[in-house]
């Protein structure tokens, strides 16, 4: 893990916009996991996190934290597993561009930030017409 | 054709920023009261606004990301926090009073009653934020708008004196009958008004709509520089109006039919009905404008996808927010609130938070691994922008002070 590149945690991917594999927005990198090498002592980022009470948590607010993460587990009704073991956590290795944005391969389907965007999807927009309209440039 | 059609994204923001259903009012209003003693204010707003957008334009072109977006990456996750619930607060307030005054506009024409009108606004509000292709949006809403030009042809049609009135306008005293607070928040509510934060919520969600690049610098530029001072010169118009035809009687501007009179008197029947569709088309757009931003500030904040480029279901949480935003400020407008009160208040309270608002784009616009080498901020203009946030800075402070002082400028 030497040959990482060196970035400022807090600037360079903090509350940054994460795009999927086709470019689609899927949230914010709403905190770090971080671990320890512990022959050198560095620190390397292994993972970003986002997805429904990442952010609450990383703000100190432990109950709404639980509260969302609860409420998005009732959104998310189908257990298809993803491509990803826990679908709030982006290895970093996943990764591919970090800029102003942060592009994942990820499908934003295997996101748990995504849940509520289908659950919309499903029970709002669905019932509305005209809900399918390109609009023509 | 095409060119004249390119600048319509910062004339519909422009006129959303000056003329919305508030600013008419306070324009008119101010210039019944102060004459143009406060007209410089619109000039030095004006000012500061073109330095902000034109940056949140270019930050926008170069790297696809609009404010809410930098607002949260540089103020961090809690103050974006904050500003992000101000912002949609203030927001709403505006929406209201937006789509209050639509509906009293339709009801000064027809003689319908505004309440039955509300509900019928809200709804063409949202089909045209649900349906109409944006760049669509921004050309009808931006042109239609210009009919408020006729403010202009009216002062010329009164032929003052015009070195009187430029000499009044290039020497602002605060007049004999006016305290120095009441003057002051009266020049806060202007100058709030000039740069309110949704101007730059929605010009630079708009140029990302409208699919700028780095090619599309250049339109950047043409829009700033001819959106923002076209909505001031309408802005001064109206107050120059005011002051001809309204402050020699003594009228208190209070109500939105009093601002169509000195046209009414100028330019005849015509004129009347050329300034309602005027005072419709602006209202209408800033109702736009503000219920796309309502969706826009969440939406950016909370990572979600945004936007009306894709059918609303490649959008669904921000087309969810800004259906709600729509339907909450029209049960709120049938509470029967005062549209110009709401947002005379909103605009001030705007002034408040508008320093969280321009200091991540002035971050941003100098970070070349956002611009690039090539297009980060020129030392001149860093110079300008840095005073006028400072300005922004103490006009921040002053606001809540000043109205309480004054009790909302009564």
């Amino acid at each position: 893990m030497t040959d990482g590149r060196v970035l400022h945690a807090t600037l360079d991917l903090l509350d940054r916009q994460l795009l999927d594999r086709d470019g689609v927005l899927c949230g914010n990198v709403d905190d770090l996991e971080i671990q320890r090498d512990d022959t050198t002592g560095e620190m390397f980022v292994t993972a970003l996190l986002t997805g429904p009470g990442i952010l609450a948590y990383r703000l100190g607010a432990r109950r709404l934290g639980r509260w969302t993460q609860r409420a998005n587990r009732r959104l998310h009704d189908d257990d298809a597993p993803g491509a990803l073991t826990d679908r709030t956590r982006i290895p970093i290795e996943l990764a591919q561009q970090i800029g102003p944005s942060i592009s994942v391969a990820v499908g934003a389907d295997d996101l748990a930030s995504h849940d509520a965007e289908r659950w919309a999807l499903a029970h709002i927009i669905d019932h509305i017409p005209g809900n399918a309209s390109r609009a023509p440039q | 054709m095409k060119k004249v059609l390119g600048v319509a994204l910062g004339v519909l923001t422009a006129i959303g920023g000056f003329v919305d259903m508030g600013d008419l009012v306070a324009n008119a209003a101010t210039g019944a009261r102060f004459d143009m003693n406060l007209a410089w204010v619109v000039i030095v707003g004006v000012f500061g606004i073109i330095v902000y957008a034109e940056m949140s334009g270019r930050v926008a072109a170069l790297c696809g990301r609009p404010v809410f977006d930098l607002v949260r990456e540089r103020l961090g996750a809690r103050f974006g926090m904050a500003n992000m619930l101000a912002s949609f607060f203030i927001n709403f307030l505006t929406l209201t009073a937006e789509i209050a005054g639509v509906a009293l506009a339709i009801s000064l024409a027809s003689s319908v009653n505004y309440f039955f009108i509300i509900p019928v606004v809200a709804v063409l509000v949202w089909l045209v934020c649900w349906r109409m292709p944006f760049q669509l949006m921004e050309r009808v809403f931006g042109l239609l708008g210009l009919c408020l030009l006729v403010f202009a042809v009216a002062v010329w049609k009164i032929g003052p004196d015009w070195n009187t009135l430029f000499s009044a306008t290039a020497h602002p005293h605060v007049p004999g009958s006016e305290n120095v607070f009441t003057y002051a928040y009266f020049g806060i509510a202007l100058f709030g008004a000039a740069m309110t934060p949704y101007e730059v919520f929605f010009f630079s969600s708009g140029a990302v709509e409208d699919g700028w690049t780095k090619k599309d610098l250049g339109e950047n530029k043409i829009n700033v520089l001819i959106g923002f001072p076209l909505g001031a010169a309408l802005s001064l118009a109206i107050m120059a109006c005011a002051h001809l035809v309204l402050a020699p009687r003594h009228i208190i501007v209070e109500q939105l039919s009093q601002v169509a009179l000195p046209v009414a008197s100028a330019v005849g029947r015509l004129g009347l009905a050329i300034v309602l569709i005027g005072i419709f088309a602006a209202t209408f757009g800033a109702a736009l404008e503000t219920s796309l931003s309502a969706g826009y500030v969440v939406a950016q904040y909370l990572g979600w996808p945004w936007g009306k480029r894709g059918s609303p279901r490649e959008a669904t949480r921000f087309h969810v927010v800004v259906l709600m935003s729509i339907a909450a400020a029209a049960l709120f407008g049938l509470t029967g609130v005062d549209p110009v009160k709401v947002t005379e208040y909103s605009i001030v309270l705007s002034a408040a938070a508008l320093p969280l608002t321009y200091f991540p784009i002035l971050v941003i616009a100098n970070d070349p691994r956002y611009m690039g080498p090539d297009h980060t901020n020129g030392r001149f203009l860093n110079a300008i922008a840095t005073v006028y946030l400072v300005i922004l800075v103490v006009v921040a402070i002053a606001t809540i002070p000043l109205m309480i002082i004054t009790k909302g400028g009564s």
